[in-house]
């Protein structure tokens, strides 16, 4: 049985890689793909502290994540899509329209 | 195993370091797959062999797939780095210092929170043990059955058992209540962590014996397991014989040695089978068959219990007979059957939600990214040019935009379009 602060550990480093990566990232698929990396690290806490209680309740929200992921996913995907033909950019720098 | 633990999870990580340093968002969608796949085996490590499944479905190949697919759709490979490692034209970007020592402070707060919390040696408590009651008691008829304020059986008939009831851990007093009114206590003692059948049994006031009914998976490949209770006293010890099929004589083996009166057996562990024939025999004397079992069913998956008792025959006397109570044995920890189990009987609402949600998110990402958008667009540019000189609307109409003198144009399409 693996330590569960370990993994919880290795879950935290991912998360702050993932949070890096939206933060520095100019790319909007990359930013993208680091929330994905970050909702990653989430699941592999969760799954960790199932095995450490012995309740597959954890296991079941971590199927309800990733359900939700490729929800967002598809949307966002499309969302970039939609806004590159307009803008013919996805540097998020350049998709400030809200601005005020 | 540990060793296991640190070499995927620093496959993760470095996948991940490259990830976000790589310049080409390509590669970084293929370091991300190379994340998702040491998450998977992570997964396996911490006993969620069905996530593990999933994550390598859906998360490396359905939704990278789709990532790589928008990445090439848009031709988007280049990525600038120069923001991440300084070089940047652009003038100095004050937040990213500020952002980098925010992520320091976040992970060093966790990691902290994280070893002080006591994760590890934190003790889990045991759970009340499960018990049901199963009845061959003389004389008694159908029983009542209360622990304390829990009901375990209503009008339980001979030689039937009860759902199982959490009762709590250490000593509990059954009370049973017969069909004339007679009533008879007696104490169990129950471990925490465990099920048990209390088989009650005797003439008279009942006795009650607790049998340990093991309901973890059965590992063995397609087998079931079978344990046997001798509450029958008229013999020092019983021994159980599967004698195969009637017509062979020569396939008889015996099951289990001896069990002595009022105590249970070792579990059997035997592969499923859809008709065995068992020989219930004195132990000391084995020509003297007491009882047998014909045409039972060994079940996969499943926790049997047969007991041995004397069942009233009618005329006052009675006659040895098998009892037999089977229980489904708990899936595995992290089973496709055990998260199955929990989505189905917990978790059915949220998961028709996320169903509903799912479909949501498909129908917007077709509205979305339908190309209809773009000529709405126009449509609408053609309406407000209609007060414009006659060959302009038609230039709009037919798409020729360089050429706006009417001879050129098709007549009589124009004076069509130009009429609405």
């Amino acid at each position: 049985m693996i330590p569960t602060e370990m993994a919880v550990l290795l879950s935290v480093v991912l998360f702050v890689l993932g949070t890096l990566g939206v933060l520095f990232k100019r790319n909007a698929i990359l930013v993208f793909m680091s929330v994905e990396l970050m909702l990653n690290a989430t699941n592999l806490a969760l799954v960790a502290f199932a095995q450490q209680w012995g309740e597959e309740t954890g296991h079941l929200f971590v199927f309800f994540i990733i359900t939700v992921a490729a929800a967002e996913v598809a949307v966002g995907l499309a969302l970039i899509v939609a806004i590159f033909r307009t803008k013919k950019s996805i540097n998020i720098d350049e998709l400030h329209q809200l601005e005020g | 195993m540990t060793e296991l633990f640190l070499l995927v999870g620093t496959l993760a990580v470095i996948s991940a370091v490259f990830m976000l340093l790589s310049d080409n968002a390509v590669h970084s969608a293929l370091f991300l797959v190379g994340t998702m796949v040491a998450i998977a085996l992570m997964f396996l490590l911490l006993n969620a062999p069905f996530l593990a499944l999933i994550q390598i479905t859906v998360y490396a190949g359905a939704i990278m797939v789709l990532f790589l697919f928008v990445i090439m759709l848009l031709g988007a490979e280049r990525t600038d780095i120069s923001a991440l490692i300084g070089s940047d034209k652009r003038k100095f970007r004050w937040y990213i210092p500020v952002a980098a020592v925010a992520v320091g402070i976040l992970f060093f707060v966790v990691a902290v929170g994280v070893y002080n919390s006591g994760i590890a040696g934190r003790d889990i408590p045991a759970a009340d043990p499960l018990a049901r009651v199963m009845h061959v008691a003389q004389d008694v008829g159908t029983v009542d059955i209360f622990a304390g304020e829990t009901q375990i059986a209503d009008d339980l008939m001979f030689g039937e058992a009860s759902d199982f009831v959490t009762l709590p851990a250490g000593e509990s007093s059954l009370l049973f209540t017969t069909e004339s009114g007679e009533q008879f206590t007696a104490i169990v003692a129950l471990e925490g962590n465990s099920a048990a059948t209390i088989v009650a049994h005797g003439a008279g006031a009942p006795t009650l014996s607790v049998v340990p009914t093991d309901l973890s998976t059965v590992n063995e490949y397609r087998s079931g397991r079978t344990v046997v209770f001798n509450a029958y006293d008229g013999v020092d010890a019983i021994q159980l014989i599967d004698i195969g099929t009637p017509a062979d004589e020569n396939d008889d083996f015996v099951l289990i040695d001896s069990v002595a009166a009022g105590s249970f057996s070792e579990p059997l562990t035997l592969e499923e089978e859809p008709r065995v024939n068992w020989l219930f025999v004195d132990a000391a004397e084995t020509n003297d068959i007491l009882t047998r079992l014909e045409d039972y069913e060994v079940l996969r998956d499943e926790s049997t219990l047969v007991v041995i008792a004397p069942a009233p025959v009618g005329d006052g006397t009675t006659r040895v007979a098998p009892f037999v109570t089977s229980v489904e044995a708990r899936p595995a920890f992290g089973s496709p059957r055990a998260i199955g189990y929990e989505l189905f009987i917990t978790y059915m609402l949220p998961m028709q939600l996320l169903a509903l949600l799912l479909l949501a998110a498909m129908v917007g990402a077709i509205v979305l990214t339908r190309r209809e958008w773009d000529k709405v667009r126009d449509k609408v540019g053609v309406r407000r040019r209609v007060s414009r000189p006659l060959p302009q609307v038609i230039a709009a109409q037919v798409g020729d935009h360089d050429g706006v003198d009417a001879p050129q144009l098709p007549g009589g399409e124009g004076s069509t379009a130009a009429g609405d």
